[in-house]
């Protein structure tokens, strides 16, 4: 394979609250994402997978928040060493970024065209009527019908399936090597998911866009994904190809996580796996463990105390689980077709 | 349940050849349009047709799921079902009682029978009362027991549902969601309802708590014999929980068969879309299914499309589709169907 465009490395951030607790939101953070590769990151509220995506942009609010350590290399460049100005270049020209309510990242008060525009002429040199034809491409291309007349809408006028596909239409205006979608469908019907899911895929294979998806919905990955990774407690617990996640999970969260989904395909009487517990409050779990032992089945004393090596399986397929053989009865039962 | 049967007393109980005694509730052609108001006078320009002639029956112990997309009307149909908004037509009948009959004192002592828990576990609980407050609400209004009989059926009700009791004197604030949502079912339990409407119940929720949730509410209709109307936007955790499943588009009935038929045969072109377009999380599967994608967005319910519902967006649609509207009907064996290419002559 080429080489990655973006390299994430040892990434910590940390949220510092009141009385100087630490809140280690993303801990030791690897990953690569190569050109026009799909990466799913999924995890459940309070994992950690928005941190690591607005690390990634510098975009963390500091104070409270601050990136502790790590390499962010977007074709060898390190951006935590860059420039405010060199960020402001590359956001949403370079790497862009999609967010889980449309209808608050619109502007308002300002027209669906006019927020595209100002995109296009803050990152080129377009007059602002080669910046309005290219607005009007943009539109018509996430198939916006009449896209002209649209362009003078305001977002109330748009449905939420519009407002997001406008905001996808904003950010590959400049065609972005990375867009991060972070919950892109979150807040829509199923029908509209599908069509947004759709439609961010073909923008990959026509662009060569690198997709990172956050989600919490492992099934809206499964099909487009080229490699899935597992968030838990603002760490890596598993990642691989989406073969090997799916098919082959190890790590105890991902098969309980894969069996608390109701599938469709499979029959009712074949029950809902639960995990126990709560997603974990990142402030209580102690740096040296495995942030998932308060919930594990099979954890051990060893568990509590020792922070999990993690090891590859295969060539692709990475876990952080020590003790992932006492799972393979459970493992078994997720691989039905 | 005494309440219930000294309402006869007021009204003639409904019940005859027409009903079948084992359905708990039966709706029938149930209509309710909002009207839309223009100017200073308030003249009426239009209505949003929310729920537009929707006819079912639930038997007693069973589940029926509504699913559809947002502004289908499915949360209107749960707010009518409690009387929360008067339909305009149609009737609802619930243990023989015709509710549109049913005075407001009246329903007061069936609202002990009937509840509703909603979908954001965050606005319906009122942050300033405590979990015993919360709780014990209901009973308070229906003067059911003393504070000591009261609290004891607080820490009932919370163990039930998977609480700690020692916790009641605490405010919602200091839970979780899944938490308020298991709180939320411990107080809309805690007047032992028989009948429960589900809005939405897990839609807020994390996938590994929202499997906790529904697990919960199956072993609370195990033991309690509880019926539940429950409502969702998402197939398949309404599939997986209900033994009947109504497909909702734009106020209308599209589809209504037993959960188990409507994956193994689904009729409807926007069943059959939403089957297509629910993810499953496995890559062999998901990649090999077909993919129906829908073009547009649901119509605005003040001028839904003069044929059927769903003519617009439907991959089918004939001429006959974009004219005549079709009509809802039973295609065999208690599959019921609303679509012009299936079951005619």
């Amino acid at each position: 394979m080429s080489e990655p465009i973006l390299q994430v490395k040892n990434l910590c951030t940390s949220f510092i609250q009141e009385g100087g607790r630490e809140l280690r939101a993303v801990d030791d953070l690897s990953y690569d994402v190569h050109e026009k590769e799909c990466v799913a990151i999924i995890g459940e509220s309070g994992s950690g997978k928005s941190v690591s995506a607005m690390s990634v942009l510098r975009l963390i609010p500091y104070p409270p928040g601050i990136i502790k350590s790590g390499e962010i290399l977007y074709k060898g460049e390190d951006l935590l060493k860059a420039s405010e100005s060199r960020m402001e270049d590359i956001r949403g020209s370079k790497i862009s970024m999609i967010f889980q309510e449309p209808s608050t990242s619109l502007n308002p008060v300002m027209t669906i065209g006019n927020q595209i525009m100002e995109n296009i002429m803050l990152h080129t040199d377009l007059s602002k009527d080669d910046a309005r034809k290219r607005a009007e491409e943009l539109l018509t291309m996430v198939d916006i019908p009449n896209a002209d007349v649209r362009l003078k809408d305001y977002p109330f006028q748009f449905s939420g399936g519009m407002q997001q596909r406008a905001m996808i239409a904003m950010a590959m205006c400049c065609n972005p090597d990375i867009l991060i979608c972070d919950e892109p469908t979150t807040a829509l019907d199923v029908t509209v998911q599908a069509q947004v899911l759709e439609q961010l895929n073909n923008l990959r294979e026509k662009y060569n866009t690198a997709l990172i998806i956050i989600t919490h919905n492992l099934g809206i990955v499964a099909r487009y994904a080229d490699t899935v990774k597992i968030m838990y407690g603002g760490r890596i617990i598993e990642s691989g190809t989406a073969d090997d996640v799916f098919e082959n999970p190890q790590h105890p969260y991902t098969i309980g996580l894969i069996r608390a989904v109701p599938r469709l395909d499979l029959p009712r009487s074949r029950g809902l796996q639960t995990i126990p517990g709560e997603p974990p409050d990142m402030a209580s779990v102690p740096a040296n463990s495995c942030a998932f032992a308060a919930r594990c089945k099979y954890a051990c004393d060893e568990c509590k105390t020792k922070r999990p090596e993690g090891e590859m399986i295969s060539d692709t397929h990475y876990c952080a689980c020590p003790r992932r053989e006492l799972a393979s009865e459970e493992r078994k039962e997720v691989v039905v077709h | 349940m005494s309440d219930i049967h000294n309402l006869s007393a007021e009204q003639e109980p409904v019940i005859g050849d027409k009903y079948e005694l084992s359905d708990m509730l039966v709706v029938k052609d149930l209509k309710m349009h909002f009207p839309v108001t223009k100017g200073l006078l308030k003249r009426q320009v239009g209505s949003v047709k929310a729920v537009d002639g929707v006819s079912f029956n639930i038997k007693r112990r069973h589940t029926l799921g509504i699913v559809g997309e947002s502004g289908s009307g499915k949360s209107t149909i749960g707010n009518c079902l409690l009387m929360r908004c008067r339909p305009t037509s149609g009737d609802i009948i619930y243990e023989g009682h015709d509710l549109k009959n049913v005075t407001k004192h009246g329903m007061r002592a069936m609202s002990k029978d009937m509840q509703m828990i909603t979908q954001d576990p965050f606005a319906s609980l009122d942050p300033r009362m405590d979990i015993q407050a919360i709780i014990s609400e209901g009973l308070e209004i229906h003067k059911m027991g003393s504070k000591k009989e009261q609290e004891d059926i607080v820490i009932r009700m919370m163990e039930m549902v998977g609480l700690n009791p020692d916790f009641r004197h605490r405010f919602p604030h200091e839970f979780s969601g899944g938490q308020r949502q298991r709180i939320s079912i411990a107080r809309a339990l805690a007047l032992q309802p028989n009948f429960v409407v589900c809005d939405e119940v897990v839609s807020a929720l994390d996938v590994s708590i929202q499997a906790q949730v529904v697990n919960i509410l199956m072993k609370l209709q195990e033991e309690l014999g509880l019926t539940y109307v429950f409502i969702g936007h998402d197939l398949s955790v309404v599939r997986y929980i209900s033994d009947d499943v109504a497909v909702l588009y734009l106020g209308k009935m599209m589809e209504l068969t037993s959960s188990e038929e409507l994956y193994e045969n689904p009729l409807h072109p926007y069943t059959k879309a939403l089957i297509s377009a629910a993810p499953i999380p496995n890559p062999t599967v998901d990649r090999a299914r077909e993919r129906i994608i829908l073009k547009g967005e649901i119509p605005s319910p003040i001028n839904p499309p003069k044929g059927c519902n769903f003519c617009t967006r439907c991959p089918q649609a004939t001429e006959r589709c974009f004219n005549e509207e079709a009509e809802f009907k039973d295609v065999g064996g208690g599959h019921f169907c609303a679509c012009h290419l299936i079951g005619g002559e």
